[in-house]
């Protein structure tokens, strides 16, 4: 129906339907799908992610960008006899909000015959998300929510016997966090930014193999190939400066297309290679910490 | 001449935090031929209340920061970007880029 659509400049046949301005390509449906299984085998390979026969689990949450990852995972790994892929997700305890989230999910794994594994905020921690927002605390909920979900992926990975937990962190969240973090200084998360993640004592290695892949992009892969995904953001949602860093990376990306490529290449550059600046042990889970108590503990009152 | 105009109606489908602010999954309207994607994207901000609040970047007076739109498929910045002309029976998609999860 549209009267001037470009050619796939990749097979050259048939007829684009996407534009990367970074890079000039038009693409058509199968070669886009297939470009981004390439870049995330390469981001795979170039940060040595996975060994031959991992057990990889992959974080689902039922929003695009898992799910996008479950299914670029799913067919990078048929090729790889030896590994094996296992979801988890977490139930934060958002009523209303994360019950179809995870309903999705759990879709998505059953179509593609991927065990799934779900822990929930109220059994690791004693309270669910709705209790935190409900009661009086010194911080937002999405510092709550975001540290306490690391720790329960990890705790997920490892009750599943994972030694990789797969996250959905694309292009567009890494550019955000190396920008974050030079705007408040913190040195020591500059240091530690690793998109193939820390081989640390007592956390299962953390792995980003979406990291090149702008947002645009995972969103336009889950909407073309039909993926049911989550489609509007938590209600706890108040994270004012990923919000702000989020406006200004999009509108420089649409004026000056590869900003966040660049972005995401001066965290590499700027980075050290130290292991995240983890010095000591956590007193209360031992496991590895900044200082005596780590986080996650500090946040669920443990310490 | 007449000074006859000639409506064509377009389709648009709402998704996410868009469907949430229009409080509908599909819109039918008309807009006059040789309509631009942006003109159409005007008149939907116009008509449904709040969806110009999540739809439009208004630093840069523009949706791409924010949306993919689709027009028939394709991915419009693949055809003319907001320029690009929207036939009779035409169907737009507007895409949140940033969702839940």
């Amino acid at each position: 129906m549209n009267a001037l659509t470009p050619i796939c400049t990749r097979c050259r046949e048939a007829p684009s339907i996407y534009y990367r301005p970074y890079s000039g390509e038009r693409l058509c449906g199968a070669c886009f799908n297939e470009s981004l299984l390439e870049r995330v085998k390469k981001t795979v390979g170039k940060y040595d992610m996975f060994e031959y026969d991992s057990r990889i689990a992959v974080g689902v949450s039922g929003g695009k960008d898992s799910l996008t990852l479950l299914r670029l995972l799913d067919e990078l790994e048929r090729d790889r006899p030896y590994a094996e892929l296992v979801a988890v997700c977490v139930d934060e305890g958002v009523t209303g909000y994360r019950d179809e989230a995870l309903m999705l999910a759990e879709k998505s794994c059953r179509e593609l015959g991927v065990e799934l594994h779900r822990v929930g905020f109220g059994e690791l921690f004693g309270e669910t998300m709705d209790e935190i927002a409900a009661r009086d605390r010194e911080l937002g909920t999405c510092s709550y929510c975001g540290v306490l979900r690391r720790r329960a992926l990890d705790e997920a990975a490892k009750a599943v016997e994972a030694d990789r937990l797969a996250t959905g962190h694309n292009l567009d969240d890494v550019a955000q966090g190396v920008l974050m973090n030079v705007l408040r200084g913190d040195l020591v998360r500059i240091d530690g930014f690793h998109p193939g993640g820390w081989s640390l004592e007592g956390f299962v290695r953390r792995v980003k193999p979406l990291c090149e892949v702008p947002e645009r992009e995972t969103t336009f892969y889950a909407y073309v190939n039909g993926l049911e995904f989550q489609s509007l953001p938590c209600p706890y949602a108040e994270e004012a400066m990923r919000s702000d860093v989020r406006r200004f990376l999009n509108r420089m990306e649409v004026g000056r297309p590869g900003t966040k490529f660049t972005v995401y290449q001066t965290g590499l550059k700027i980075r050290g290679r130290g292991g995240g600046g983890v010095v000591g042990q956590c007193r209360v889970c031992g496991r590895p910490a900044r200082g005596d108590l780590c986080r996650a503990c500090e946040l669920s009152g443990r310490g | 001449m007449s000074g006859w105009s000639v409506a064509v109606r377009v389709e648009v489908r709402l998704i996410g935090v868009f469907r949430e602010a229009a409080g509908s999954t599909r819109l039918v309207i008309e807009v006059e031929e040789g309509s631009r994607l942006v003109d159409v994207v005007d008149r939907v901000v116009e008509g449904v209340p709040g969806l110009g609040d999540v739809l439009v970047d208004r630093v840069v007076e523009s949706y791409a920061p924010n949306a993919l739109v689709l027009v028939n498929g394709v991915e419009a910045s693949n055809l003319e970007g907001p320029m690009t002309p929207i036939g009779d029976g035409s169907t737009l998609v507007l895409l949140p880029v940033t969702h839940g999860g």
